[in-house]
């Protein structure tokens, strides 16, 4: 073949090809992207978590998050609550409970929100939701005025307000309406049960579409139309978001952060430093291996170097935890720091020895600590690798063990002496200490993986339900406080995470929510 | 030839049988107690043993292995592949509402990948061993080798991203179909054309083509007349085979282009250990699979005697002599 010949036929291939790249350029969509100047009109949320249906009980904790649905109380900023559908809830006495709706408000559908319709949802949530019924056991509620409800409780209970915040346990539905549409999801999104400032006008299983409550009293909606779509892949969530197809994509890696930094097309924005209420707990199991001694336990508490998992490992996207309660609490106590020299003196007291290897032995026995860590949380690895090597300075063989369901693993009372588990030392409204100590450290605590049985801090649990003293409760979370982590070292909190979303230029000033996940409540 | 069918029927039958057994397997053998887990799924995160023991008896899980099989087979067979434990609703509804965008899926990357492969597979085959068939190899050769989601990945950077063409979200639509469909056809289209080369190649010198050639037919005329048809038999096997596997959805694809199939919604079954979810996906594509390659069998069989049993063409042979 001539070289003329050779020069012709490659010309032709690439005119081809180029044809071929127009043609399909041609037929592609337009990506419709938004000028950074569009004032906030319309938003679209790029979520991990689908939402199968509007069922209360099923995906109830949802509506808040996304504006469908709201509560009677509002998580905000420093620990404090604020009315939503209430007026107010006061204490007339230590069990019973004033609860004043705002007047004239309305579920979607038109149905007044009013004592009676409050007395039927809050009822059905006591008797049905098995969130609140551990917590609420033998409550009652009954209309007393108009627009006036009292809860009753079988005991004083100090968790009450934040209870009545809490998305998972009261989020208010028009319950008749509910019962006549329950288990056809159509009719559910038909019957606009919610009371939130946007109503579900489609749900499939790609995305859900809002639009405003027409006369929406409590605050008038700003967004002209809410898009909710479901994308489990976190790379095509933020990819949507630089494409100008999204405007928030929730639930990014902490790797993004690198990989978007210096780019015009997304942001990578996190809450406040210092403002960050939930992280990695390293949940300890006493009950079989080497931390059953206390001593050891207290070894891993000082021999732990919080700031550099939260500086160096992660990539500054964490707080450091300075003991188990975020230091921003007035109760929190500053009781976990890093000192390799007390975690060595701990060991060489419990009589582990370091071998030529680095690694410490007692009768002939490794200090071997499995320490599990879980594929849903990615970063929980990189946690545990990280307190592989740390924990290997003062002579301890961590084995990290990644596992698909760590709550399966973790219920094991055997095979395991710890784990990385994404969790919060307070609830979602960031009032509340006690419920997760009730979940956590008592006997019949839903997530007492390490079976802990401490009848010390089981009675100063008890003392806390029943306290509403705000100085009297900060003096016995100071005391629970000296157990769990000072004296027994059930449990110690590793990081803290600043929760983050990737943003679109135009929402680069965009608030993500300091208190709860309330995504759209600035809208 | 009516034994034959049959015995390749009863060959798909069998083979569906043992897939449905592994299939069924896959709750069996699941660690932890199902029932328990839809009962969490619901929000019942410390059943009583009643609920359990009701759950269990709902879910089919009680009495022994054959009976629960049994039972399971039947239903299946009815078309109930039971109750999605994420999102409460039945699985063929789940699954029969995402088929349509698998198949527009399916249909697309079969249509890019026929078209390339063919394209380029004549193309490698007309001048073997000169520069168009070592660029032809040369391109196959990353198309082969490079993962999907890798493929898929760079496109959305590069053809997306940077050529701001195309969307990143796809919403099932013809409209949306082009780069997911070409990231499944790149590489079964890297296969099928050197498939198609060494077919087209080995019919080339086939002595009726050799005749035809000194009768003074053009390269074009035995390309298409001769070389094509003889090559198309394997071919189509292949290609068959392809479809096949691409009608069981494309999970890794569908969820980089969050394409709305059956594919993605198993990998979230998987993520949630939905198992009805994985267990009526994987029947789906076990069933896809054995009927669509029974057919492309008999099809072969019937366009070329040659793949049809030896017996039956001694059979046919000896009557054609008669």
């Amino acid at each position: 073949m001539s070289v003329e010949r050779l020069t012709r036929r490659v010309r032709l291939v690439v005119v081809l090809s180029a044809l071929t790249l127009l043609g399909a350029g041609c037929a592609g969509v337009s990506t419709d992207k938004p000028a950074d100047a569009t004032p906030v009109t319309q938003l679209r949320i790029a979520t991990s978590f689908a939402i199968s249906d509007l069922d209360p009980l099923k995906n109830g904790f949802w509506a808040p998050e996304f504006g469908f649905g709201a509560l009677l109380l509002q998580p905000v900023r420093g620990g404090k609550l604020q009315p939503w559908l209430l007026e107010s809830a006061t204490q007339a006495s230590p069990t019973t409970w004033t609860l004043q709706l705002k007047p004239e408000l309305a579920f979607q559908n038109g149905r007044p929100i009013d004592a009676a319709a409050l007395v039927e949802v809050m009822t059905f949530h006591l008797r049905e939701n098995t969130s609140v019924t551990p917590l609420l056991p033998g409550a009652t509620v009954a209309a007393t005025g108009p627009l006036t409800v009292t809860l009753t409780t079988a005991r004083p209970t100090s968790y009450v307000p934040s209870l009545l915040a809490h998305e998972s346990m009261f989020p208010i539905f028009d319950h008749a309406a509910y019962q006549k549409a329950k288990g056809r999801p159509a009719e559910l999104i038909a019957a606009k049960i919610w009371s939130g400032p946007y109503t579900v006008t489609a749900l499939t299983p790609e995305a859900m579409t809002l639009a405003p409550t027409p006369g929406y009293r409590v605050s008038p909606p700003k967004l002209e139309k809410l898009t909710v779509r479901f994308i489990p892949e976190a790379q095509a969530r933020i990819l949507a978001v630089q494409n100008g197809e999204a405007d928030l994509a929730l639930y990014p890696p902490s790797s993004a952060a690198r990989e978007l930094k210096g780019r015009t097309d997304a942001v990578y924005l996190n809450q406040d430093a210092g403002t960050a209420a939930e992280g990695f707990q390293l949940v300890l199991n006493p009950r079989t291996g080497p931390l059953a001694d206390v001593r050891v336990r207290q070894a891993l508490r000082f021999g732990i170097d919080y700031g550099q998992l939260a500086t160096q490992v992660l990539g500054g996207q964490y707080d450091t935890a300075v003991g188990f309660y975020p230091a921003f609490l007035p109760y929190a106590k500053r009781n976990q720091t890093f000192d390799a020299v007390k975690a060595s003196q701990f060991l060489d007291g419990a009589g582990w020895v370091r071998g030529g290897d680095g690694t410490r032995s007692k009768g002939g026995k490794p200090l071997t600590v499995t320490l599990l860590s879980y594929p849903q949380q990615p970063d929980s690895k990189t946690v545990a690798v990280a307190l592989q090597a740390q924990l290997r300075t003062i002579g301890v063989d961590v084995q990290v063990r990644q596992v698909d369901d760590i709550a399966a693993a973790a219920k094991n009372p055997a095979g395991w002496d710890a784990a990385v588990w994404g969790n919060g030392a307070i609830d979602w409204t960031q009032t509340d200490p006690v419920t997760p100590l009730v979940a956590n450290f008592t006997p019949s605590g839903d997530n007492n993986y390490g079976g802990i049985r401490d009848p010390q801090l089981n009675r100063l649990i008890g003392q806390l339900t029943e306290t509403f003293d705000p100085a009297t409760r900060d003096t016995l979370m100071g005391e629970a406080q000296r157990i769990i982590v000072e004296e027994k070292v059930h449990s110690l909190y590793l990081t803290l995470k600043r929760v983050p979303v990737v943003a679109a230029p135009r929402l680069r000033d965009y608030q993500v929510p300091p208190v709860a996940l309330l995504w759209v409540a600035a809208y | 030839m009516i034994i034959v069918i049959a015995r390749r029927v009863g060959q798909a039958v069998a083979t569906l049988a043992v897939g449905s057994v592994l299939v069924w397997s896959l709750l069996a053998l699941a660690p932890g107690d199902p029932a328990r887990r839809v009962l969490a799924t619901n929000n019942v995160t410390s059943p009583t043993a009643a609920q359990v023991t009701a759950k269990r008896v709902e879910l089919g899980l009680s009495g022994q292995p054959v009976a629960r099989y049994g039972r399971w087979l039947a239903g299946a067979a009815r078309g109930d592949l039971g109750t999605s434990w994420v999102t409460g609703r039945p699985v063929r509804h789940e699954l029969g509402s995402r088929l349509p965008a698998t198949l527009r899926l399916t249909a697309a990357a079969v249509a890019l990948a026929l078209g390339v492969a063919l394209l380029l597979g004549c193309v490698a085959a007309s001048a073997p061993g000169r520069w168009p068939d070592l660029a032809i190899r040369l391109a196959a050769l990353p198309a082969l080798v490079l993962p999907s989601f890798v493929v898929g990945l760079v496109l959305l950077q590069v053809v997306v991203l940077r050529l701001a063409q195309f969307r990143v979200i796809s919403d099932g639509s013809w409209s949306t179909v082009f780069l997911p469909a070409l990231t499944l056809a790149l590489a079964t289209a890297a296969t099928w054309s050197r498939i198609l080369r060494a077919g087209l190649l080995q019919a080339r010198g086939a002595p009726h083509v050799e005749v035809a050639r000194a009768r003074g037919a053009g390269r074009a005329r035995l390309l298409l007349v001769h070389d094509l048809p003889n090559a198309l038999v394997p071919f189509l096997t292949v290609v068959g085979a392809g479809v096949a596997a691409l009608l069981g959805g494309a999970p890794i694809v569908e969820t980089v282009f969050t394409w709305p199939g059956v594919g993605r919604f198993a990998v979230q079954g998987i993520t949630s250990r939905d198992l009805p979810v994985v267990q009526g996906y994987a029947l789906l594509g076990i069933t896809a699979y054995v009927a669509v390659s029974l057919v492309v069998d008999l099809i072969a069989m019937a366009v070329d005697p040659r793949t049809a049993p030896a017996s039956t063409r001694r059979v046919r042979l000896s009557r054609s002599g008669r």
